[in-house]
C-alpha cells in the first residue's frame, strides 16, 4: 500500500512539474475562457528540445528586393504573373490574384516567412518524427527524424517532404517537393517544383529559437535566398499557452470583401 | 484601462516590437497612413470574426448629417490576445476611433486605435498596415 501511495504522489510531482512546478497561475490573455488560469512554465534549456509555442519578435517577414533582383528570366515572368497585395507592388485585393484571398494553402515557406510573423507556430516532438503547426490555417506539417532520405521523386505537397537531423544544437531540416502554386514570399516571389528549402534551428536560450531559412531554386533565382535570421519568443511566460484556432474560411473571406476590403478599396460588387 | 489589461497590452507591444505587424491583406494599398483621423460615433455594429473584426459606427457631423463608417480591426487572434471579446463592444457604445481612411475616400478605415469609456485599445501595438 506504501508502495502504491509513494508511486502516486511521484506521479503527481512529476504531472506538476510539468504543469509549471507548483507556480501560481496568472490570468491567460484569453482568460475569458481559462477562469483557472495559466501557469508560467519556466524550465531550464534543453537546446534539443524545439517544444513550445513560438511568435516572431524580429525578422523581416518576405524575401525583399534583393531577392528581387535574383530573379532569372523565367522567375521573373512567375513574379510579374503574381499580383500581391503587400510590399512595394501592393495593390487592392479585390485587383489582386493572391492565393491567400481565396484561402489556398500558403505553402512552406510563405508559412515559415510571413504568417508566423504575427501569428504562433508550435513544435511537438516525437521518437520518429517532429510535427510543426501553424496557427494562421490551422496546418501542420511533418518533418521526419528515423534517418530516412529525402524521396528522389517526390509528388508536390503543399508544405513538402521533409526530413530533419540535428548538426550540434542546430535543427536541420531539408525539404523537397513543393507545389509552385504557392508563392514563396507576400512580395509574390515564385517557388518550383524543383526547389530544396533548408530551415536551420537553433535554441541559444530558454526562450529563444532562431531560424535561418535557405531556398536553393535554380529555375527561379541564380543564386540561393532566404532572407535574414528570424527570431521566435517562447510564449508560455506570457501566459499564452493555446495556438488559437485560425482557420482561413472562404464564406468570412467573402463577408468581409464585401463589407470592408472591396469598399475601401474603392470597389462595389 | 485596467492594471491587467494595460499589461498585457504592453506586453503584445514587447512582444511584437522588432517586426513590423502583418496586415492581413493589401492594408496599405487600401488606405492612405499619412491622412490620420480621429472619429467619435456611436457602434452600430461589431463582429469578432476573421479575417479581421469589423467595427461599424455612426458619426454625425457639424451639420448634423450622419455618416456611416466601417473599420478593419485586427485578426481575431489579436483581438483575443489583446483580452477582447465578443460583446467588447455593443451597439449604442459611443467609441472613439482612430484610424488611417481609404485612399479610394469611401467612409472606411483600418483602425489604429479605439477609446471606449475612455479606456483605449491597440494604441501599444504595431500599427495595422505597417507590414508586408
Amino acid at each position: 500500500m506504501r508502495g502504491v501511495i509513494a508511486a502516486a504522489l511521484v506521479a503527481c510531482s512529476a504531472v506538476a512539474l510539468a504543469q509549471g512546478g507548483g507556480q501560481t497561475p496568472i490570468p491567460c490573455v484569453n482568460d475569458w475562457e481559462r477562469p483557472d488560469g495559466c501557469v508560467p512554465r519556466k524550465g531550464t534549456l534543453n537546446a534539443r528540445d524545439l517544444s513550445g509555442l513560438w511568435m516572431r519578435v524580429k525578422g523581416a517577414n518576405n524575401l525583399g528586393q534583393a531577392t528581387t533582383a535574383l530573379l532569372t528570366p523565367a522567375g521573373k515572368k512567375r513574379f510579374d504573373a503574381n499580383k500581391p497585395s503587400f510590399g512595394p507592388r501592393a495593390i487592392p485585393p479585390v485587383l489582386g490574384n493572391d492565393p491567400l484571398g481565396k484561402c489556398d494553402p500558403l505553402g512552406l515557406t510563405r508559412n515559415l516567412m510571413t504568417e508566423i510573423a504575427a501569428r504562433s507556430f508550435e513544435f511537438t516532438h516525437l521518437p520518429d518524427r517532429v510535427f510543426q503547426f501553424f496557427e494562421y490555417g490551422h496546418q501542420y506539417r511533418t518533418i521526419w527524424i528515423d534517418g530516412r532520405p529525402l524521396p528522389k521523386n517526390p509528388q508536390p505537397r503543399w508544405m513538402g517532404y521533409s526530413v530533419g537531423r540535428w548538426e550540434g544544437d542546430t535543427f536541420v531540416v531539408d525539404t523537397v517537393g513543393l507545389d509552385d502554386r504557392v508563392w514563396a514570399d507576400m512580395w509574390g516571389h515564385p517557388i518550383s517544383t524543383g526547389a530544396r528549402v533548408q530551415e536551420r534551428y537553433r535554441r541559444p536560450a530558454f526562450d529563444t529559437l532562431e531560424l535561418q531559412l535557405t531556398i536553393t531554386d535554380p529555375e527561379n533565382y541564380t543564386k540561393p535566398v532566404g532572407g535574414d535570421t528570424k527570431v521566435h519568443r517562447l510564449q508560455v511566460e506570457k501566459a499564452i499557452d493555446e495556438r488559437l484556432e485560425t482557420f482561413c474560411v472562404p464564406s468570412e473571406e467573402e463577408a468581409f470583401n464585401k463589407a470592408i476590403r472591396d469598399p475601401a478599396g474603392g470597389v462595389v460588387k | 484601462m485596467s492594471l491587467r489589461f494595460r499589461a498585457v497590452v504592453v506586453g503584445l507591444g514587447i512582444v511584437l516590437a522588432g517586426t513590423a505587424l502583418l496586415a492581413h491583406h493589401g492594408t496599405n494599398a487600401s488606405y492612405d497612413p499619412k491622412k490620420e483621423l480621429t472619429l467619435t460615433g456611436t457602434v452600430t455594429k461589431f463582429i469578432m470574426m476573421n479575417p479581421h473584426g469589423q467595427l461599424f459606427f455612426d458619426v454625425k457631423g457639424a451639420d448634423g448629417k450622419v455618416v456611416s463608417w466601417g473599420g478593419e480591426l485586427h485578426s481575431v487572434g489579436l483581438l483575443r490576445r489583446s483580452g477582447w471579446k465578443p460583446d467588447t463592444l455593443k451597439p449604442g457604445d459611443t467609441v472613439s476611433v482612430r484610424g488611417y481612411p481609404s485612399r479610394a475616400g469611401t467612409p472606411f478605415m483600418v483602425v489604429q486605435e479605439v477609446v471606449i469609456n475612455g479606456k483605449s485599445y491597440f494604441r501599444d501595438l504595431p500599427e495595422q498596415g505597417a507590414g508586408g
